[in-house]
């Protein structure tokens, strides 16, 4: 019996050894591999003086030498930091060709509006900024145009950005998307899609929507469309109750794509045309434009902003991006379905589109139409919230 | 058992205060001093970013108003907390009532195809929420889902299963926490003198009475431990209310505070309060389990005597027992991870069909694996998931050793603090880290440390209570005998009490482990460019909307960490997760 108890705390000790072993072991090459050279080293806000001279320098030199200097200068600076939201496919496409094109190296960040505009206030409060150039959607860009952040690009490239080519905060609109109606070619019959917002709330789509619950900005943009041609508010609020009535409410705009060409509803109310011209290419049955090949709900241009920062590590770098966004950059962007700044801006057309500026102070509001929006959704009614 | 052993007296020089201190400085004291400050400064950091947070109006003053929005005016407060708790209830029901079961059947009979019951009670764990989620759509939605169209359609007519809503999410949250479930009462099982059972079972009472009049009982604290674990955190799950939820207009509080995170800007004030409801429930949760648990020397099973566990032959029992296995394998295993793997296989995502099966290819197969982003984020989220599974077990076991064996004051604190970041949502945890590491000049931001330090504070919580569970399972009478004999609480810790509850905390550990491979919502804000996690990668596919891309990289998860599971587990067998203490 004792030798049965000597050999079983042989064992337990061996056991325990071994445990011991397995869990010094893991710490030991955790910390080794947290301290590894993936690691990146902690960001170190740049000069604010000396990035100022530089983005003087370069916005002040005449337009056929600016980017030459600006190359110049960047391939001193060891490469480019991007903050975006970007989908990944996107991202690594422009990054790549800008690579190519300047052979300056580009390291990303890529996260969700909100995500990402947490992550930049933060590093803006600790004054340690790891970006040097943002580039997200108008209403990530509004998060924090109120910092007091950016720097205004004025090179020879700010002519596609049209007469009034800076947002407050000194971002610009360098590509932009739309909203539409995207449906299922395979359960909507080729002349029963919707052709404008108010056929949305036609019987014939009863039970067939899904709408995005997160989108308040986007049913203030339809809204305030509506209301400017002469609609009134008992008549809007009439529409978006018929919308609503047995909608199926979804998160995420990509998603909400996907189940529709596999027919789990018949519309989307709305989508983004560069989301739907994506799974259009990959054979999926869905469209936003009628057999006319035009959309014929009127559309708005949503604009896709790039800020450079006055704290960047690599100023001249940012302005070499900023550049190349607004030339070589256009043609990229193009490619992946996104309206051009240009187009953006009025100064060029889409076809088969009918594209109005977006309203910007729809967006400057959004909180409140998500509030309104929310309410909507719940069947509740708006309430006034108290100012956050 | 905290006690001095020399007798106190009172210093009358300067001599004497150091000779005092030196007494009290011992190594128990300082080790368990320091575990005691590391846990608390982890659970500390958010838990003051939230406060602050949810109390500062934009101009810096004091502010209600977050209060008032989320539970006054038009916010729908009582219905959403309704809600909540029968989402919450509800799903801790199903898991508690599947782990335990399974974990019965696993340890203590005879029931046949014990690895198939051991992958069916773990896999689900391994899927992370967001897919879990999307492989029930794919499977149960009312219009498309495979179920629908590929079986209750063609036999049945109609199409009865619709995985939107409240029974949905109840069935899905609770299949996919079973696993939590089932790690817990695998160690209580094993821990348990089957003579008790023996007993019971001698003086005439049925099987079935023995195990509700005796088995259960003992292991009491593990059951206690794990309703709460799991109540607690289905009321912070976020991801299945808001994807099944939300349709259907079916708000949980988690889907408001998600709301109220995605407003640019964040509304932290609304979002915090929402937070510091679930986080009073909480702490409720808490003082209640404890109270529950104030008996905790009458479920102390591990003693002196010794004992085999005993295996229960089920006789004409077993093969209905096998069956049973199998079709709970097939539900909760093999039909969502063949949902996910069939989607993967697509181009673009299409219902089951002739068409749909004559396109698929391995493409998006090809190009997570030619692309050189999987491997690293793969090496750092294992990196990451063995380190944190470490240092929260480790950290733990000293920690739940003060809480559940001494007198020491501020132990319920230290239990309760542990326990919070539970609640607290990832985006505020990742921006309180940020807060404070994007201030030190310590080489923690932009490294992969700040994301240990996430996880480990993630994990705190399921740490605590495996360890706690299988702690209170020893009898203290083992550790007094150990003093008597001499041996130094070190030695007493090392040698009795971490083998003796090595089975809760290896199972620990590994359920540790797989949360922080596919923990998202605090990496996803505090990562870096070249320290990419897996589960990073996972969310960006997700966010741009490619459910293929999705799917693949989730198959190559579930392949890796079941894996790791297997290969913890038959490690595991050595310390006592599989054969428990004979």
């Amino acid at each position: 019996m004792a030798g049965g108890r000597a050999r079983k705390g042989h064992r337990m000790n061996k056991g325990m050894k071994f445990a011991g072993l397995s869990l010094v072991i893991p710490l030991v090459v955790t910390l080794a591999g947290c301290g590894s050279p993936n690691a990146a080293p902690p960001a170190a806000t740049g000069d604010v003086a000396a990035n100022s001279s530089v983005y003087e320098t370069l916005n002040a030199l005449p337009a056929k030498e600016q980017r030459a200097k600006a190359l110049e200068l960047a391939k001193k600076e060891g490469g480019l930091s991007l903050y975006t939201e970007s989908p990944e496919a996107n991202w690594q496409e422009y990054t790549a060709a800008f690579t190519k094109d300047t052979g300056i190296a580009v390291t990303t960040f890529r996260a969700s509006t909100v995500n990402l505009n947490q992550r930049v206030l933060q590093e803006l409060s600790a004054k340690r900024l790891g970006a040097d150039v943002i580039l997200e959607n108008f209403g990530g860009m509004i998060g924090i145009s109120g910092e007091d952040a950016f720097t205004k690009y004025e090179g020879a490239g700010v002519e596609a950005l049209g007469d009034k080519p800076y947002y407050d905060g000194g971002w610009s609109a360098i590509a932009g998307y739309t909203i539409v109606p995207v449906w299922n070619t395979d359960l909507i019959p080729a002349g029963q899609e919707p052709k404008s917002w108010e056929d949305l709330a036609d019987p014939r789509f009863d039970g067939k929507l899904s709408i995005a619950a997160e989108d308040g900005d986007l049913f203030g943009v339809i809204s305030d469309f509506w209301a400017k041609n002469g609609k009134s508010q008992s008549e809007i609020d009439s529409l978006w109750k018929k919308i609503v009535n047995g909608a199926h409410a979804a998160t995420g705009h990509s998603a909400m794509l996907q189940l529709l060409g596999a027919g789990q509803t018949a519309v989307n109310a709305w989508n983004y045309d560069f989301i739907a011209e994506s799974a259009i290419a990959k054979g999926a049955p869905v469209s936003y434009r009628s057999a006319d090949k035009i959309a014929h709900t009127d559309t708005f241009a949503y604009p896709l902003g790039l800020a450079m920062f006055k704290d960047a590590q690599h100023p001249a770098s940012a302005w070499l991006f900023y550049d190349w966004i607004l030339n070589e950059g256009q043609a990229v962007l193009e490619k992946q379905s996104n309206l051009t700044a240009r187009q953006v801006s009025g100064q060029d057309e889409k076809a088969g589109l009918t594209i109005h500026p977006f309203p910007i102070e729809i967006g400057e509001n959004a909180s409140e139409w998500n509030d309104k929006w929310d309410a909507l959704l719940r069947g509740v009614p708006v309430m006034d919230q108290p100012k956050k | 058992m905290m006690q001095s052993r020399v007798k106190p007296r009172p210093p009358t020089s300067l001599r004497g205060l150091r000779d005092r201190l030196r007494e009290n400085l011992t190594r128990r004291t300082i080790l368990v001093g320091a575990v005691v400050l590391i846990v608390a400064y982890l659970a500390v950091v958010p838990l003051v970013y939230l406060v602050v947070g949810t109390f500062t109006a934009g101009d810096g003053g004091f502010t209600l108003d977050g209060f008032s929005r989320a539970y006054g005016g038009n916010s729908q407060a009582g219905q959403m907390f309704l809600n909540s708790l029968i989402f919450a209830v509800g799903s801790a029901a199903l898991a508690l009532a599947i782990g335990t079961a399974l974990a019965y059947v696993q340890v203590r009979t005879d029931a046949p195809g014990k690895g198939l019951l051991f992958a069916a009670s773990m896999v689900p764990l391994i899927i992370p929420g967001v897919l879990y989620a999307i492989s029930w759509i794919f499977l149960a939605n009312p219009t498309v889902g495979i179920l629908n169209t590929a079986i209750f359609q063609p036999l049945f007519g109609a199409s009865p299963l619709d995985i939107y809503g409240m029974p949905g999410m109840i069935w899905v949250e609770g299949t996919h926490m079973a696993p939590l479930a089932f790690l817990l009462m695998v160690g209580a099982f094993q821990a348990m003198d089957p003579s008790l059972e023996e007993s019971a079972s001698m003086s005439g009472a049925r099987t079935a009475t023995a195990f509700v009049k005796v088995t259960l009982p003992l292991v009491r604290p593990a059951l206690i431990a794990a309703a709460l674990l799991m109540f607690v955190r289905a009321l912070s799950a976020f991801e299945i209310p808001t994807l099944l939820g939300v349709p259907k207009g079916e708000y949980v509080f988690t889907s408001r505070i998600y709301h109220e995170l995605q407003n640019v800007p964040v509304n932290y004030s609304a979002a915090g309060a929402y937070s510091i409801g679930l986080l009073i429930v909480a702490v409720l949760g808490l003082w209640f389990t404890s109270y529950l648990n104030r008996n905790s020397r009458s479920y102390q099973t591990i003693s002196g005597k010794a004992f085999r566990p005993r295996k229960i032959a089920l006789g004409r029992a077993r093969p209905w027992v096998g069956g049973l296995t199998i079709f709970y394998f097939v539900l909760a295993v093999v039909l969502p991870v063949l949902a996910l793997f069939y989607t993967s296989l697509l181009n673009f995502y299409q219902g089951l069909s002739w068409k749909a099966l004559g396109q698929l290819s391995f493409d998006n197969y090809v190009r997570i694996f030619k692309s050189a982003g999987t491997w690293d984020a793969l090496q750092n989220s294992m990196v990451l998931a063995i380190g944190a599974a470490t240092i929260v077990m480790l950290l733990t076991a000293i920690a739940s050793w003060v809480v559940v064996r001494t007198k020491l004051p501020g132990r319920r604190a230290i239990d309760t603090l542990a326990f919070l970041p539970l609640v607290i949502p990832g985006i505020v945890l990742g921006v309180a880290l940020l807060f404070v590491y994007l201030r030190t000049t310590l080489p923690i931001y932009g490294t992969l440390l700040i994301l240990l330090i996430a996880f480990c504070t993630i994990n705190l919580p399921y740490g605590m209570q495996y360890a706690s569970a299988a702690m209170r399972q020893i009898s203290t009478e083992l550790e007094e005998s150990a003093t008597v004999f001499g041996a130094s609480w070190w030695t007493t810790f090392r040698r009795i009490l971490l083998p003796l509850s090595s089975g809760g905390i290896v199972a620990g550990w590994i359920y540790v482990a797989i949360i922080s491979f596919r923990e998202l919502s605090a990496a996803i804000l505090v990562y870096s460019p070249g320290n990419e996690v897996i589960s990073v990668l996972i969310w960006q596919q997700y966010e741009s909307g490619s459910f293929m891309g999705l799917s693949a990289l989730g198959i190559l998860l579930i392949t890796i960490l079941t894996v790791v599971v297997a290969v913890a587990y038959k490690l595991g067998a050595s310390v006592g997760l599989q054969k428990g203490h004979q």
